[in-house]
């Protein structure tokens, strides 16, 4: 067991927590508004006479983008500077909820983030190519991005909890709850970020090609990213088990081994089938706005397409509660 | 920061000793349930006091909404004949209302008034409600043999050379059963905890983003509209079209 003074836990929590939650969260808002503003530049130089629309369609979705940065500071703030809640009392613990915190916060944002860049960027493009609904596009942009946003808001409820509920003293398994929930809900909202984001992408892109079917196209999108949302819902899930619902963990080492090996379980296994499920939304998405009259028939493929490609999450969340109860 | 989750639980019936089972009752939830249900059955009631066919301001709004719920119920069903489609609309359009009501009710600023979507009880309940009706719906379109097949996986029906019955196929339901079982209870897990984490953070944002910035109120202001009103909408209207979506799919 490690031994520190108290000071030396809580300064070793709080910087850690913080860099993790800046760095990580900072990264993927980083590339969305790159993305952004990528498109929005050759954009421009396909239709100079709009630099105006297009400089406040860019600026808006990366504002949006950026949102997700947003929340990574605000957590980063409380990292730092959130008062201990018995100073004298301070030891693995408090690392362990700051350190979560920050996982949590800076894997969420980072899937947002980058998600956020797709519907912003096809904004742009669309903007040029069809100016006359810019206002339409921009719209359905907003509207994406603020539903793609959720993944980021779930690991931000998850970290501050994490951050108000710290408990005094070392012991492993509490520090492997709060481990093992940031992992969780971070890691598992990166695949669920950047899913939405693209079926979000795709539907921004079909909309500004084919205008007329907005509300059919807005109806698969909202579907697709509620789907594309569910390993965080899973990752949610976990890490809320694990901080409010475990009775009786093993003590020791075995606990602590118990709570991260669940989080690693549920929060890998769902980057994969967000990511997948918005390939699949975001063509989907592309194809309502042309055929709106099919929208049935590609509301179904979607749906079935996205049930087996959600069926590796599943598997995940099983492994998980496996280990919580179980085993 | 203290306010996050603090609820008023009743764990004992009021003035006995009888314990309430399930860790007592959310009275606040209850209660703000109750209050948006009031609301929302004066406004409708109010909008279409004097039915005319020259419609008066609050039918006309009432109409409106209705119509809009009509053509979105029948969109997504496509049954043969509006009567039916109609069943359906009743349950869609009150959903609907009662979430958008639900989600806007923090905006009250006064400590009792506080979202009943942001208390996983309510939106549990919502939930298991629409998972309840869609089975129901699939039970009656297909028979109880045909949804219980439909569960035993795509390879049940599958059929060798001559036309019997495969082994593999009947074997492979081992496999799909329980994970299309627990799919159907992922699908309510999936749809309560994302209206609840959304609605629940949403506030959490606000108190904090209030606490941080203190005198410099606009922005909360700002983050006000943006979080209750535009979050809750989009939140509101993708609760209902899944549960219309759960509907459709188990009835084709």
């Amino acid at each position: 067991m490690i031994d520190l003074e108290p000071q030396q836990w809580e300064y070793l929590g709080r910087y850690l927590g913080a860099g993790i939650a800046l760095g990580l969260g900072g990264l993927g808002a980083a590339l969305g508004m790159g993305n952004a503003a990528g498109a929005a530049s050759s954009a421009m130089m396909r239709q100079p006479a709009q630099q105006g629309e297009l400089r406040r369609t860019m600026l808006i979705g990366q504002a949006i983008t950026g949102d997700a940065s947003i929340f990574a500071l605000v957590v980063g703030l409380f990292i730092l500077f959130f008062p201990a809640v018995q100073p004298e009392e301070i030891g693995g613990n408090f690392f362990a909820a700051m350190l979560g915190a920050g996982i949590s916060i800076g894997f969420g944002a980072f899937g947002s983030g980058l998600g956020c860049g797709w519907p912003a960027a096809n904004a742009c493009e669309g903007v040029a190519r069809n100016p006359r609904r810019a206002g339409q596009t921009t719209q359905s942009m907003i509207i994406g991005q603020a539903v793609a946003q959720s993944p980021s808001i779930f690991a931000l409820v998850v970290a501050l909890i994490l951050i108000v509920r710290q408990a005094p003293g070392t012991d492993l398994p509490t520090m492997g709850v709060c481990i093992g929930a940031g992992i969780a809900m971070g890691v598992s909202a990166i695949g669920s970020g950047m899913g939405s984001g693209q079926t979000a992408g795709g539907a921004v892109l079909g909309l500004s090609r084919w205008p007329k079917s907005y509300t059919v196209t807005l109806r698969t999108m909202l579907i697709g990213q509620a789907v594309c949302e569910t390993p965080a819902i899973f990752g949610m899930l976990v890490a809320f088990i694990m901080m409010f619902a475990m009775q009786d963990i093993p003590p020791g080492i075995l606990g602590f081994a118990h709570m991260v090996a669940a989080g690693i379980a549920v929060g890998f296994g769902g980057i994969g089938p967000g990511i997948g499920s918005g390939m699949t939304s975001g063509p989907a998405c592309v194809m309502a706005a042309t055929y709106p009259r099919r929208d049935t028939l590609i509301l179904r493929t979607m749906l079935i397409g996205q049930a087996v490609a959600q069926s590796t999450a599943i598997y995940a969340l099983i492994i998980a509660l496996a280990i919580l109860y179980v085993v | 920061m203290e306010h996050i989750g603090n609820r008023l639980v009743w764990y004992y019936i009021p003035f006995t000793d009888v314990e309430i089972p399930m860790g007592g009752i959310n009275v606040m939830t209850v209660f703000n349930t109750l209050v948006v249900m009031a609301v929302l059955f004066t406004l409708c009631r109010l909008g279409v006091r004097r039915f005319a066919m020259e419609p008066t301001r609050g039918q006309y709004a009432v109409e409106l909404l209705a119509g809009v719920f009509d053509n979105l119920v029948a969109a997504s069903l496509e049954l043969e004949t509006r009567e039916k489609n109609r069943k359906f609309f009743y349950l869609i359009a009150a959903l609907f209302l009662f979430l958008l009501l639900s989600n806007f009710m923090s905006f009250l600023p006064t400590h009792y008034f506080e979202e009943p979507t942001a208390d996983i009880n309510c939106t549990m309940g919502l939930g298991l409600m629409g998972m309840a009706i869609a089975t129901y719906c699939a039970i009656k379109a297909k028979g109880v043999k045909g949804y219980i097949e439909e569960l035993m996986g795509p390879l049940w029906h599958q059929e060798d050379a001559k036309g019997g019955a495969l082994i593999a196929g009947k074997l492979s339901a081992l496999f799909f059963f329980p994970l299309n079982i627990i799919g159907e209870i992922a699908k309510v897990i999936s749809i309560s905890f994302r209206l609840f984490g959304n609605i629940t953070g949403g506030g959490i944002i606000i108190i904090v983003i209030s606490h941080l910035v203190w005198n410099f109120s606009v922005l909360s202001i700002g983050m006000d509209l943006f979080f209750i009103f535009f979050v809750g909408t989009v939140q509101a209207f993708v609760f209902t079209m899944l549960t219309l979506t759960y509907i459709s799919v188990a009835i084709k």
